[in-house]
This record gives C-alpha cells, sequence and structure tokens, in this order.
C-alpha cells in the first residue's frame, strides 16, 4: 500500500509556494501526515493533507510571481493581437460567427435569469424553512384546499399555540384604485392580517410598517405610487378603491416595493383583513412553527379536534413555503406560480438553445481556423511547443466567447423590459448576475472552449506537423457539415411547434363554443342600476341584445353539487333575467315562441342524467320541470370537456353583470358608445368592461405564454441555424475554388457547378427535416393531449416548413456558388 | 501601541514560540497552540503568520537537524528577537492598563 503523502497536492504545493519555504514546510506537512496516518489513519491523513496544502494557498506563502509574469504576459498580449488580426482578416465571417453567439447567448442569457430566480423564490425570508401554508382536505379525496372558512380559522387560532404565529391572506376583488382623476384597473388586492408586514419580513418604502395596516389604511406598491404621486410624498394621500359592493376611501399609509424580495406574492395593494370583499369564500393561513418542533403532532392534533368548525374530522397538511412557486393546485391569483410543465419546457428550450449555439460555433470556429492550420504548422516546426499552439486557438476562441458574452448581457438587460412585458414576469437587470447564472455562464464557456479546442486538435492532427503544412487531401469537412444537421433538427422542431401552436390558439379563439361569443361584460354596479343602464342601452340602441346575470358566463358559472337531481360531479349554473338566452344566442333544442321563466338545461345534463331525448320533458331540476333544452356550450378552458350546465331563467338572483350582444357591429364604436353613456349615469362609477373572448384567452394564458416562448426561441434558433449554414457554405466554396475553376477551365457551365456546390448541402437540409419531423410530432402531439378539444396534425404544415427551409438553405447556398461559378477561373487559379 | 502591530492570533504565536523556547518549529507551535487553546490551527494559517512576524522582525529563524520521519526535510526554529521582546510586553501593558481602567461596577455581573 502506497503509505507516501499524496502526490497530486505536493506537486502543487512545489509549484505555487514560495522556494525559501517550500522545504520547511514540506517537512512539517508529512511529519503531520505521518503521526495522522498512526492516529486516524492513512485516508484520512491524506484527506488532510490535501486540505493543508489547500489553506496553504494564500498571500505570503504563494511565490512571487514577477518574473515569470512578465513573460506570460508579453506572451499573452502577442497571442492576443495575432487572434485580433485574424479576425479582422476575416471580418465578414468573424462577424456572423458573433452575431450567431449573440443571439443564442442572449436568449439563453434571459430564460436562465428568469429560470434560476424561481427556486430562489422567498429566499430572503429568514424563516422560509420552517413556514408553511395550512392545507386541508377531506379523509377520502386527494385534493388539499388552502382556503379556510373563517370561523374555523378562528377557532384554530384562538385554541393553539401556533395560531400566535399565524398569518391570513384574503384575495380581494378591486374593479380599480383611483386618485384624483388617475384610474388603475384590476388591480391585484390582497386582504391581510395586520402582522403580515412583520411576518413576512416586508419592509416599507415609505412609511411606518407598525400600524400600516388599519381600517381605513392601505399600502400600495411602488409602480402604483410612482404612476400617482411622482415624486410627491404618497403618505397620507386618499386613493378610492371601487368594487361590485361600492366604493371605499383609505389613506395611503406605506409603499412597499414588492420586486426587491421576489417573493412568491404578486400583489398591488394591501389592506386589512375584511375591509374589502373577498373571493374563494375564506382565506389562506400561513404558520411559523418552531425548527424543533415535530410537525406531525400539530396536524394530527387538528385532525382529531372535533371543535373546528365546518372542517372537523378532516387530514390536515403543512405545504413548506418551497413548494408554493411548483404548486399547481391552490395556485390563486396573486401567488406567482409556474406550472411544472412549463418549468420544464423552459429549461428545455433553453438547453435546446444553448446546444445549437455550441454547435454552430464550433462548427465555424473550426472553419476559421482551417486558414491558421499552415501557420500552426510552421510554428510547430520551429519549435512552438504545443502549449503555445492551444494558447493561439484558445485565445481566438475566448476573445469570440468573451466579448459575445459581454455583448449578450448588454442585449439581454434590452431584452428584460421585452420580456417582463410578454411573460408579466418582473425581471430586473441584477438577476442576469446572480451567482447561479454567472456559474452556469463560466460553465457552459468552459465547456465550449474545451470542446472547440478538442475538434479542432482532432481535426487538425497538432501532433504531426508535417501533416499540418502538407496540402494533403486527408482535411475534410464532411464532420463540419454534420454537425448541420442537429442545428436544423432543432430549428425546425421548433418551427414546427410554434406553428401547430399558433393553430390551436387560432383554433381557440375562433372555435364556436355553443353560445355567441361577442358579448360585452359590464360590472361594477348593483341590480338595479345595471338594470336601469340595460333599459337605457337598448332605448338607444347601441345594442340589439342585453342580459342581466350573476356572472361572466364563460368564467363565473357557478357549482352545484349534492343536490338532487344532479349529476355525480355536479353542474355549473348562472342565473339570469329573461333576454339572457336570446342575448346568448343559445340554440334551443325546440324553439320556443317566448322564453318563460324557468331551468335551461344543456344536452350534456341530459347524457349526465342518462335520460333518453324523448323523456326529457318528464327530467326535472330541483323539482320543476325543465323547462328547455340547448345544445352544449363550453363554459371553461378548451382543456376540458363540456360540462353540464343549467340556466336559471327568470329567477330572482342578485344580478351583478350587465352583458351586451355586440355582433353586426364594431366593438370599438360600441364600447365608446356605451362608456359615454355610463359616464353621463354613473359618474362616479368607473367603467370597467370585459368581452368574452378577453375571458376565454384569459382562461388560455397559460398557453399563449409558452407559445411566445417557443416562437421567440424558434426565430433565434433558425436564425443561428441559417447563419450556420450562410458561413459554413461560404467556408466550404472558398476551399473549392480551385477545383471549381479546373471543372470551369474543362469546360463545366454555371449551372452545373451551382448544381454541384448545392446538392450536397441540401442532402444534409433533407436528412435534418426528416429526423425533425418525427420529433415534432411528438412533442407537439404531447401538448395537445392537454385539450379536450384540438386540432388535428395537419401535413400541410410540415410541408410548407420543409419547403421553406430548403428553399432558404438553397437560396443561402446558392449566393456563394453563384459568386463562385460566375467568377473567371483563371483569376483563381493564377495566385500560386 | 502604534509602534508595535500585533494581530491576536500574532500575539498567541509569539507567546508560544516563548513557551516552547529553543524548540519551536511549525509542528511544535500548532501543537502548543492547539493543546492549550483548544482551537483548530491550519498549517496556512501559522506559516504565513510566522512569515509575517519575521518579516516585522519580532522572530528569527535558523535551520535545524532533517530527520526521517520528516522525509528528510530540515526543520526551521525561531527565537523571538529583542524587538519581539518589546512588542509582546507592550501589547500586555496595555491591555493589563485597559483592564485597570475598566471601573468596578462594569465588572461587577453574574456569570448565567
Amino acid at each position: 500500500m502506497n503509505n507516501q503523502p499524496p502526490k497530486i497536492p505536493l506537486r502543487f504545493l512545489r509549484w505555487f509556494c514560495r522556494p525559501e519555504l517550500l522545504k520547511y514546510i514540506e517537512g512539517d506537512l508529512i511529519e503531520l501526515f505521518e503521526e495522522r496516518h498512526e492516529q486516524t489513519g492513512l485516508r484520512m491523513a491524506k484527506w488532510q493533507f490535501c486540505w493543508d496544502v489547500v489553506r496553504l494557498f494564500r498571500p505570503g506563502i504563494i511565490k512571487n510571481p514577477k518574473s515569470k509574469s512578465i513573460i506570460i504576459i508579453g506572451h499573452l498580449q502577442e497571442q492576443f493581437k495575432i487572434s485580433i488580426r485574424v479576425l479582422r482578416r476575416q471580418k465578414f465571417y468573424a462577424s456572423v460567427i458573433m452575431l450567431s453567439l449573440i443571439i443564442g447567448f442572449s436568449l439563453a442569457n434571459v430564460l436562465l435569469a428568469y429560470l434560476s430566480k424561481i427556486p430562489d423564490t422567498d429566499a430572503y425570508f429568514s424563516r422560509k424553512t420552517n413556514t408553511y401554508r395550512l392545507l386541508h382536505g377531506k379523509p377520502d379525496t386527494e385534493s388539499r384546499l388552502a382556503i379556510f372558512d373563517d370561523e374555523a380559522l378562528d377557532y384554530i387560532q384562538s385554541n393553539y399555540d401556533q395560531g400566535d404565529n399565524m398569518c391570513r391572506i384574503y384575495f380581494s376583488v378591486g374593479n380599480s384604485i383611483k386618485y384624483n382623476d388617475q384610474i388603475i384597473k384590476s388591480p391585484a388586492v390582497m386582504g391581510v392580517s395586520d402582522n403580515f408586514l412583520e411576518f413576512f419580513e416586508f419592509e416599507l418604502l415609505e412609511g411606518n410598517s407598525l400600524g400600516a395596516l388599519e381600517k381605513s389604511s392601505v399600502v400600495i406598491s411602488k409602480a402604483y405610487a410612482d404612476q400617482f404621486f411622482g415624486y410627491d410624498n404618497p403618505i397620507g394621500k386618499l386613493v378610492t378603491i371601487a368594487q361590485d359592493q361600492g366604493n371605499k376611501d383609505f389613506f395611503v399609509s406605506g409603499v412597499l416595493d414588492l420586486g426587491a424580495y421576489n417573493s412568491h406574492f404578486d400583489f398591488d395593494i394591501l389592506v386589512y383583513e375584511g375591509v374589502l370583499g373577498h373571493m374563494y369564500g375564506g382565506s389562506a393561513s400561513y404558520v411559523t412553527l418552531p425548527p424543533s418542533e415535530d410537525h406531525n403532532l400539530f396536524t394530527e392534533s387538528l385532525h382529531a379536534n372535533e371543535q373546528i368548525p365546518y372542517i372537523s374530522g378532516e387530514n390536515f397538511f403543512l405545504e413548506p413555503l418551497g413548494e408554493i412557486p411548483y404548486a399547481s393546485a391552490n395556485s390563486f391569483l396573486y401567488v406567482r406560480s409556474i406550472s411544472e410543465q412549463m418549468f420544464a419546457i423552459g429549461w428545455g428550450v433553453c438547453l435546446l438553445i444553448l446546444v445549437l449555439s455550441t454547435l454552430n460555433f464550433i462548427n465555424l470556429y473550426t472553419l476559421t481556423a482551417v486558414h491558421r492550420r499552415k501557420e500552426a504548422g510552421i510554428k510547430h516546426i520551429l519549435g512552438a511547443t504545443k502549449s503555445v499552439l492551444w494558447g493561439a486557438f484558445s485565445m481566438d476562441i475566448m476573445i469570440y466567447l468573451i466579448s459575445a458574452g459581454l455583448i449578450s448581457l448588454m442585449v439581454a438587460s434590452q431584452l428584460i423590459s421585452y420580456f417582463n412585458f410578454r411573460f408579466s414576469t418582473e425581471l430586473r437587470n441584477v438577476d442576469l448576475f446572480s451567482f447561479r447564472v454567472l456559474y452556469l455562464w463560466l460553465g457552459l464557456i468552459i465547456t465550449m472552449l474545451l470542446l472547440s479546442l478538442f475538434y479542432v486538435a482532432a481535426k487538425f492532427n497538432i501532433k504531426s506537423p508535417v501533416k499540418m503544412i502538407s496540402r494533403s487531401s486527408d482535411f475534410r469537412l464532411k464532420i463540419n457539415k454534420f454537425l448541420l444537421i442537429p442545428q436544423f433538427v432543432i430549428a425546425a422542431v421548433l418551427i414546427i411547434a410554434s406553428w401547430f401552436m399558433l393553430k390551436q390558439l387560432d383554433f381557440i379563439e375562433s372555435k364556436p363554443i355553443g353560445m355567441n361569443r361577442h358579448i360585452v361584460v359590464l360590472q361594477g354596479l348593483g341590480k338595479a342600476e345595471l338594470a336601469r343602464f340595460k333599459g337605457e342601452v337598448l332605448e338607444r340602441r347601441l345594442v340589439d341584445k342585453a342580459a342581466l346575470s350573476t356572472g361572466n358566463p364563460f368564467s363565473d358559472m357557478l357549482r352545484l353539487l349534492d343536490r338532487a337531481n344532479l349529476p355525480e360531479d355536479g353542474v355549473n349554473s348562472i342565473s339570469g333575467d329573461l333576454d339572457l338566452i336570446t342575448t346568448l344566442d343559445l340554440h334551443l333544442k325546440i324553439d320556443l315562441d317566448t322564453i318563460l321563466k324557468g331551468y335551461y338545461v344543456s344536452e350534456a345534463y341530459i347524457k349526465a342524467m342518462d335520460w333518453e331525448d324523448s323523456a326529457m320533458s318528464k327530467g326535472k331540476f330541483f323539482d320543476s320541470p325543465i323547462a328547455g333544452v340547448f345544445e352544449d356550450v363550453n363554459m371553461a378552458s378548451f382543456r376540458e370537456k363540456v360540462a353540464p350546465v343549467v340556466f336559471m331563467i327568470g329567477s330572482q338572483g342578485d344580478f351583478n353583470t350587465l352583458l351586451l350582444n355586440y355582433s353586426n357591429r364594431d366593438l370599438n364604436t360600441v364600447l365608446s358608445d356605451v362608456s359615454t353613456l355610463w359616464r353621463d349615469i354613473f359618474p362616479d362609477t368607473p367603467f370597467d368592461y370585459t368581452t368574452l373572448d378577453d375571458s376565454i384567452h384569459k382562461a388560455h394564458q397559460d398557453d399563449f405564454r409558452l407559445m411566445n416562448v417557443v416562437s421567440v426561441f424558434s426565430i433565434g434558433g433558425i436564425l443561428i441555424a441559417f447563419f450556420g449554414l450562410f458561413s459554413l457554405s461560404w467556408g466550404i466554396i472558398q476551399n473549392r475554388t480551385k477545383e471549381i475553376a479546373i471543372r470551369k477551365v474543362m469546360g463545366a457551365n454555371a449551372k452545373q457547378i451551382m448544381v454541384l456546390l448545392s446538392r450536397d448541402f441540401l442532402r444534409w437540409v433533407v436528412v435534418a427535416f426528416t429526423v425533425a419531423v418525427p420529433l415534432a410530432i411528438w412533442g407537439v402531439g404531447q401538448w395537445l393531449e392537454n385539450f379536450a378539444y384540438h386540432i388535428n396534425l395537419t401535413a400541410a404544415v410540415f410541408i410548407t416548413v420543409g419547403i421553406c427551409l430548403l428553399l432558404m438553405s438553397l437560396l443561402i447556398v446558392w449566393v456563394h456558388s453563384a459568386k463562385v461559378a460566375l467568377s473567371n477561373p483563371v483569376n483563381s487559379l493564377r495566385d500560386e | 501601541m502604534g509602534k508595535f502591530q500585533l494581530g491576536e492570533f500574532e500575539e498567541i504565536v509569539m507567546l508560544t514560540v516563548g513557551v516552547l523556547f529553543g524548540n519551536a518549529y511549525g509542528v511544535s507551535i500548532k501543537k502548543e497552540i492547539e493543546e492549550r487553546q483548544g482551537r483548530n490551527v491550519s498549517v496556512g494559517a501559522l506559516q504565513s503568520a510566522l512569515k509575517r512576524l519575521e518579516d516585522k522582525g519580532y522572530l528569527t529563524s535558523y535551520e535545524g537537524e532533517s530527520t526521517s520521519e520528516r522525509g528528510g526535510r530540515p526543520k526551521r526554529y525561531f527565537n523571538i528577537t529583542a524587538q519581539g521582546k518589546n512588542a509582546i510586553e507592550e501589547t500586555r501593558k496595555m491591555r493589563n492598563q485597559l483592564y485597570d481602567a475598566i471601573p468596578k461596577p462594569a465588572l461587577d455581573v453574574k456569570i448565567g
């Protein structure tokens, strides 16, 4: 067995240690090693030896590098000069390489900054690891709910010690916030318990955290404060928040810069709990437990407690704060979440782009290096060591990578605002420099450097200088062309995918949903005011049909469960006045002359109840006979199958919504007419509208976002791939000028030469496309599976993409080959 | 004080060199400090402190014998110089002055 101290650390020590200290330090280390060997064993002794050497690497022990560094710096300067000279000589070519690197790097940079920020959500929060969101769920179901009824939470908070460390969050609906005559629509309002700022360790930018959250005060985001007050002090200013229930005035008591925290919350306004109405019928609750405590004790004692109102006997769970950003269940408005699918696709796309850039760079760089092969060979023969040759190539590569990296940082910082706008993220320039991103970059650049060097070495036969300067034809560009395939595969897959996504989303926007899509939805007033407004609108003939209802028919359906005469999964319901059915243009199975008060059900309802069509008239809903049956309507996201729906027509519901059917009219004219009328009648209430189309769009927001990501990256990808082809064809044709000249002298015409040159490239593009098609079919198929209603994969898309790729490639290759084919062969033959 | 700059660790090293009079070299100093102070001392920290102290002129060194357990490498023994003696005395004096200047009630606290 080897009882000697480990060799590599020793060698390292000898390399860096001051010569006058070396023998003593080595002696000390060996003495310690021997001693430890006896006391703790060889393995430990070796390990400690290594560690000691590492800790010796410090100023005072490291030798003065003066003498040698002058040579090294001079050498590097020389290398740098040569590299720059080479780059300048191939200006055009170098800028193509640079451009494709910058495109790839910038896109990847922004995406990396975004993706690497997600795991850091709430990292600012010192109690992140022992703070949880409380969940409950019925014992026999899988669902876990974050929303608690107020009474249940009151009970828990007053009966458990843990209640002292709890914080409640309500998700309120604010139609708008107003200061003087400035209005911001649909702000994200959270109602919170008064310990919220302290609990989540938020510090206010302006104002005092203590007492900031009281009944009549409001904390607003920095963006809102900037927009409303500019440079004025916002504290104490009066703002008005409009809700369906009416307007409320608040004093601004604080300004919070939420973006500085990377919190999982995403709100604009904070108010004290209970002062504004809220959604979901309760609140979410967060609790901090002592790190040492067994958490099961808490949840088990909750489970065992039969006194908790409404939810006694249910199971309780603690969801760690770190899991909330990925939790698809309980992802409310104002809670930042990313579905795992999006997260995975994000990394996948990022990786694809990086692979694409790396391949492209290696491919193009080695092509430029070809021109320096002879130079390297001569240097080698004259005595330059291998390390000098490596150094020369590394310098070239580093110049490319580092300058592209720096430029892409600048480009990325410009892209960030676009990215934030398109994907509603809150990235800042600082995020581009987070340690995680920098490490990833460092790793990437080193990998690219090593790969390119390895490739150059393999091609150049660097061991044999004679081969390097010989004009033998063993130097082939076949591998370069081969590297083109994966690039084109990636680009083609991305393009096909984004095309199909576009088609699917187009389908979502235009597919008939069983009711008229041309509906304006007005909210923000009570039943009486809306009824009056409906009368005015119809009287002035601003629209033809209008109706009152209990909500937006696409998104605000009420789910009825556990009653008599209901299908097992319940039924979606909405109430409205007698005009609702005609306003929505529902297709009744049996036309009625007049719509009467009663229950109208969809075909899916009949199916779910297993009634035969003929027995329809005997069916009952809530013990009343069914008044009519209409064709199925799609009331939710296209990801879900059509569910049974019931319209309760003519009931005395609490109508809070006015629906205007604007078919055959221009939406903008209707909106401007209606809003003018609204302002005349209700000057104090902001005109707040949405359209059914908007609601459908909103329900598929994730999909639109995904398409945006994929389409942006597919454009980047195809640009890089074409740059690659462009330079590769140029390089290869340059290498064959003499051959072409000889062919021409021997009688070939320009056409034959163009065919000869382009045939080769096209073969590779065709191969790449054949590989891309099954990959794209698989990928797009996976995504379409998510939708209950989706388009079919059509061959036309594949064919079009294929033909476009082929044509573009042909064009690119022809530009180069035409130049050579049409040039005078004498010019290229005489230079030797 | 201005004349003599001694960090806390440097002071401990100086004193230990004094304690080990005649037998103060890297490993023995390291062990002595670890034993007396109960803290771990890395070879790196110790060697750079020794080098600093020697550069300041507080310590001198001479080459000692080489032994087989050191793989034939010689030891390097340290001694305190006159200037070094002044430095530790000055530091001690200043410490005592400070201690004496503390008003009594300030130290009249119970432990625990």
